[in-house]
Order: structure tokens, then C-alpha cells, then sequence
């Protein structure tokens, strides 16, 4: 299983949160690593072009990602960890701010991208 | 200047802690390491799609803002390389940050292209380290550079970042160094 499983999901056409589990069947934590795994950050990337799949879809655009920058992976996520991801577009729709924290607030992740096929 | 391959064969797979089908790289075909820096400079190739892996699509496609993945496994080759060269089995180390990323006007990088990888850095240590980077094929119609930070946790870092409740300690000789 590539996807996680989102719940409690929020979609509008600017913004998106849910909730996931990081669920020991998920592919991402094959081969990464031996012994101990941990969810790459490139896999959180992925979740984020999920979210943004969503606020496409209510937006009614074709969005995608063309550039990060000041990407963090704080903390690591390993088999079993709850964590919230929460994604919000600005007005125009050129940019993308993200985080991936758990319930208790330890931020995971965050950054910001900018994204294309935003024009109306 | 020291500029042998330590990893290179079927020793590239055994070096590498990302393991199929996380492992994407096909080798690391260059390598400088200047002490006076010190500097670190890798080259490695990808065939895009050779071998099943996570990130591809179903296609076998790599979708553009997975070359961030593909970086840092050059990062890792690199490293890899400067540890086995002194006789340390290379430890796992964590992607903890992106300075930037950006790409030319691509989605996604068609399956069996050929990429080539450079990574340089001129600050690092044992325990963290900053690389430029740079991804492409030879038509250039593929071009993408980043800027990665890495680090190597120590063992209180380690026991910190992964202990949970509940469950049975790590094994901190899986990351650490000292």
C-alpha cells in the first residue's frame, strides 16, 4: 500500500486536513531501513501531492508542485505514529504551505512549495 | 586528493542502507574527497524504471518531485564511499532538510532515462552536512538541482528521535556513530 489512509478529511478549494496512521503495511517502510523503519521524507512529499490531488479537485484546477523550499523533516515517523497533515494554498493558488505534526504537536514535517497550473 | 571507489560492484548494494525497493541508484561512478576542505564531491547514474521501486508511478515514470529522493541517495553513495573507504560500515543517515528545490518544466522523467547525479559538498562532519546537488539526462530536457542537509544522529539523539511508548528500545548501533 503506496497511499495511507486518510480520516477525518477537509477538503476546500484552497486548503486540506486529515488525519493518518503510518501503518506497518505501507510500502515506504520497505527497504528504509533494515531493522528500523523509518518514513522517508520523500514519502511525505508524496502524501503532500495527495492533499493537493483533493484541493485540485475542489478547486477545480489542475494544480501541481514545481519547486520546494525550506523543506524540514524535524522528526522522524516510524511504523505505528499518528500524525495530522494540514496543506493550505494562498489565494492565488502559486503556493503551498505544509505540516506534519502528531496529535501532541511534534511537528514531523513542514514546508512550503510553489505550485503551477494555478491560472484560471 | 582521494578519488578511489570503494563501492563500486555488487559492494554498492551492500553499502547502501536503503535496500530494494527503496534503493534506486545504480552506481556511484566518481568520487573526490579533499581533505584540505574538507570537500566531498559524488557522481552516480540512474536508469529511471530499470527495477521496481516505491516512488515510481505505475508506469514506471519518476514523478518530478521525487528527484529529491534520488538526490539524497547520491548523497548517500557519497558518504557511503567516504565511510567504507575507511573501513566503517557506512550508518543510516536522515534527510532533515531542503533548502531549495527546483526543476525545469517536467512532470515526471519517462521510464529507461538515462540520469546523472552530482553532489558537492564543502561543509561537513561525522555528523551533519549540507550538499548541492544536481539531477539530468544528457538531452537536458530533464534538469533539476537542490540544496539537502543530512545528518547522522548521536546515540542520544537516537534514543530521543525513536523511542516510543509502549514499545522496545531501538538499537542505537543502527544510526549512530559514537
Amino acid at each position: 500500500m503506496r497511499d495511507p489512509v486518510f480520516e477525518n478529511e477537509r477538503v476546500t478549494q484552497s486548503s486540506f486536513s486529515a488525519r493518518f496512521r503510518a501503518a506497518a503495511d505501507l510500502e515506504w517502510f520497505k527497504g528504509h531501513f533494515a531493522g528500523l523503519p523509518v518514513l522517508p521524507g520523500i514519502a511525505q512529499v508524496y502524501f503532500v501531492t495527495l492533499a493537493l490531488g483533493r484541493i485540485s479537485g475542489a478547486a477545480g484546477r489542475a494544480l501541481r508542485i514545481s519547486g520546494f523550499r525550506q523543506l524540514k523533516f524535524t522528526f522522524p515517523i516510524t511504523v505505528g505514529d499518528e500524525a495530522e497533515i494540514s496543506v493550505r494554498t494562498d489565494d492565488g493558488l502559486k503556493n503551498l504551505d505544509f505540516e506534519i505534526r502528531s496529535p501532541d504537536g511534534q511537528v514531523f514535517s513542514e514546508g512550503h512549495a510553489s505550485l503551477s497550473g494555478g491560472a484560471s | 586528493m582521494k578519488t578511489e571507489i570503494v563501492i563500486g560492484g555488487e559492494r554498492f548494494e551492500e553499502a547502501m542502507p536503503q535496500k530494494q525497493p527503496m534503493l534506486m541508484l545504480d552506481s556511484l561512478d566518481s568520487y573526490e574527497y579533499d581533505e584540505t576542505g574538507p570537500e566531498l564531491t559524488g557522481g552516480c547514474s540512474y536508469c529511471v524504471g530499470r527495477r521496481l521501486c516505491t516512488v515510481l508511478d505505475a508506469d514506471c515514470s519518476l514523478p518530478s518531485w521525487a528527484l529529491i529522493e534520488v538526490m539524497a541517495q547520491a548523497v548517500t553513495a557519497t558518504m557511503a564511499n567516504y565511510y567504507e573507504s575507511r573501513g566503517i560500515h557506512t550508518p543510516v543517515g536522515l534527510l532533515i532538510g531542503v533548502r531549495r528545490f527546483s526543476q525545469g518544466d517536467f512532470t515526471s522523467v519517462p521510464r529507461l532515462t538515462d540520469l546523472k547525479l552530482n553532489v558537492h559538498s564543502g561543509f561537513f562532519d561525522e555528523r551533519m552536512a549540507a550538499f548541492d546537488c544536481s539531477a539530468g539526462d544528457v538531452s537536458g530536457r530533464i534538469s533539476a538541482e537542490a540544496k539537502l542537509i543530512v545528518c547522522r544522529p548521536g546515540r542520544d539523539d537516537f534514543v530521543r528521535m525513536f523511542t516510543r511508548p509502549g514499545r522496545p528500545a531501538p538499537d542505537p548501533g543502527l544510526f549512530a556513530i559514537g
